[in-house]
């Protein structure tokens, strides 16, 4: 009878140490994450402006605004538009030059590419926005003035509304890259060689084990590096904020850029928090096709 | 036959080799560019055609960047911040993960799912709540608005328990047995296995602490409390002149130190990221 007493005391004292341990991260975690992204879905419900003691309840209001105005309207079509540029290029690239990479040719050349490529991926979005403004600058950027020598009329980037969205997107193409080429290399390594033997054996051309072999046995991490390049797009913040302040005529404004402009500038938190539950639809949409990924994931291993 | 394979795959080996220099070239000179331009005069900077390198070194570039701009207060606030978020962080992930790996609580699911949670909302999201919140109570422009949100870094945590639960158990039971208390089991044996993870985390949130524009742009409005990065997109504005030798002479301020970082431990830079990309 004492005995188990005793055991279940210092279960009892066991289990408080697993709480205490915990307890700190866990109320920087609520204070940081829950309350806030309960507070946002709360707070979107309601009017008034950064200094209103006492806002007045709205409903939905602040969401029909919203997907009444035009502005909203662009700003969604701007940042799927610069997603969908964004991660396409990135893959398609990010495996093009991971196959490169990964071949027998020139073995000493790979590792100082690899060194290079993943460079821009450790320095600030900031320092890179700044000197790519100098790059595209339309009177003096090294860009144009290249285009000229080559014999091509020189390209408005950053001052035109048709092409600005796809500068800021180039940027952070040439950025990112680096990192997901790592990660498919990564997984091209992971590759067992007995796979190829057949393959070897029977003299099958290099293409169509790249497309048959290859690609298949990546594309787990494909999709996966896919929905992390996907979220980061969402995100995108920093580039617009530096580069193009969401212009011109409001053709690189996204989803991040609006929230903060409309809480602000404009003084309008209860439709930023709105916008700000739109990206946490989106976001919650990505996660979930992340998580069926990482289920078929499972099965090809 | 075997004579003209020989000539073909020299010819691709040759291809393979300029296509190479070529990315090379894409993803350095953006680089050079930097630099070269940081240490041109202005004039030099509007020259047709452009010339690759300055005529002579404009020191005197960078001393024009610390009078427009107060760098010695950006970087101090910089430092300030890296340092201690990549400190303090370790005091509260690595009991959490502790606590995740080696103790069996009732609420250990929804712990777990908090920091999932954590993981997966980007403060994108929530940085209105917590400018609220902040605002209400006082803390913009404080170093704490700066430090606290990144400490209970969740995918340090959930990298950290992995590590943890590959040590035995019976190395913790045998050390409870010579009466080793909690604290000193955290400290002796499992922050030493899980080292290389540790490291792994430091230079992430060093790295992505030290290039964060969009956190300390919410956060702070007063000059006293700046980082970096703000400073440098300040400069940008500030300049209506645009002069892009001295924009890029700040910018190099802000680069280098990664840079550096990045030539002392590229290898180890690179598998950082491998680890936190592929979990």
């Amino acid at each position: 009878m004492r005995g188990t007493t005793a055991l279940s005391k210092t279960e009892r004292q066991e289990r408080l140490k697993g709480y205490l341990l915990a307890a700190p991260a866990v109320v920087l975690l609520f204070i940081f994450t829950v309350y806030p992204l309960c507070y946002l879905i709360y707070r979107s419900l309601f009017g008034g402006n950064l200094i209103t003691k006492d806002p007045k309840f709205v409903g939905l209001e602040n969401y029909t605004s919203l997907l009444e105005s035009k502005d909203f309207h662009q700003v969604l079509s701007n940042t799927l538009i610069y997603t969908a540029v964004t991660v396409v290029l990135t893959m398609v690239l990010a495996v093009v030059i991971a196959a490169w990479l990964n071949s027998k040719k020139n073995r000493r050349l790979n590792e100082l590419v690899q060194t290079c490529i993943f460079t821009p991926h450790i320095i600030s979005m900031v320092s890179v926005s700044t000197l790519f403004l100098w790059l595209m600058d339309s009177k003096n950027g090294l860009l144009n003035i290249l285009l000229n020598a080559l014999g091509f009329e020189s390209f408005p980037f950053l001052a035109s509304p048709d092409t600005a969205l796809f500068s800021v997107a180039l940027v952070t193409i040439w950025k990112g890259l680096g990192y997901y080429v790592l990660l498919i290399m990564a997984a091209l390594q992971n590759i067992p060689t007995s796979v190829y033997e057949a393959a070897e054996m029977d003299d099958t051309p290099a293409l169509k084990t790249f497309f048959k072999i290859t690609l298949p046995m990546i594309s787990p991490t494909i999709l996966f590096t896919s929905v992390v390049a996907t979220i980061a797009s969402f995100k995108v913040f920093d580039s617009i904020s530096v580069m193009t302040g969401g212009g011109p005529l409001n053709s690189t404004n996204t989803l991040v850029y609006y929230i903060y402009e409309y809480a602000f500038r404009y003084g309008k938190p209860g439709q930023a928090c709105a916008a700000g539950v739109i990206l946490l639809v989106f976001v919650c949409v990505i996660t979930y096709v992340q998580f069926q990924v990482s289920k078929t994931r499972v099965h090809y291993q | 036959m075997k004579e003209r394979n020989k000539t073909l795959d020299a010819g691709l080996r040759g291809l393979d080799c300029v296509g190479k220099l070529l990315l090379i070239l894409i993803m350095a000179f953006p680089f050079f560019w930097m630099i070269s331009t940081a240490f041109k005069t202005l004039a030099e900077t509007l020259a047709f055609p452009p010339t690759m390198l300055p005529e002579s070194l404009q020191w005197v570039n960078f001393t024009d960047v610390f009078k427009t701009i107060s760098v010695g207060v950006y970087l101090r606030n910089s430092i300030i911040v890296c340092v201690f978020v990549v400190i303090l962080q370790y005091f509260i992930i690595v009991p959490a993960a502790y606590s995740l790996s080696k103790y069996e609580f009732r609420a250990k699911p929804a712990f777990f799912a908090l920091v999932m949670l954590g993981q997966m909302i980007p403060m994108q999201i929530t940085f209105l709540p917590v400018y609220f919140m902040f605002s209400k109570m006082g803390m913009m422009d404080t170093y704490s608005a700066l430090i606290l949100p990144f400490i209970s870094n969740p995918f340090g945590i959930f990298l950290l328990r992995q590590y943890f639960m590959q040590v035995p158990g019976e190395v913790i039971e045998a050390a409870r047995l010579d009466n080793a208390s909690d604290i000193k089991i955290m400290f002796k044996i499992m922050m030493p296995m899980a080292k290389s993870a540790l490291i792994t985390l430091g230079l992430l949130s060093f790295i992505s602490n030290w290039n964060n524009y969009f956190w300390p742009l919410i956060m702070t409005s007063q000059e006293a409390r700046r980082t970096l990065p703000i400073g440098i997109a300040l400069l940008k504005d500030a300049d209506n002149l645009q002069r892009w030798n001295l924009i890029m002479a700040g910018n190099l301020l802000l680069v280098l130190p990664m840079l550096g970082l990045y030539i002392v431990a590229s290898k180890k830079i690179r598998n950082a990221f491998v680890y936190s990309g592929i979990k």
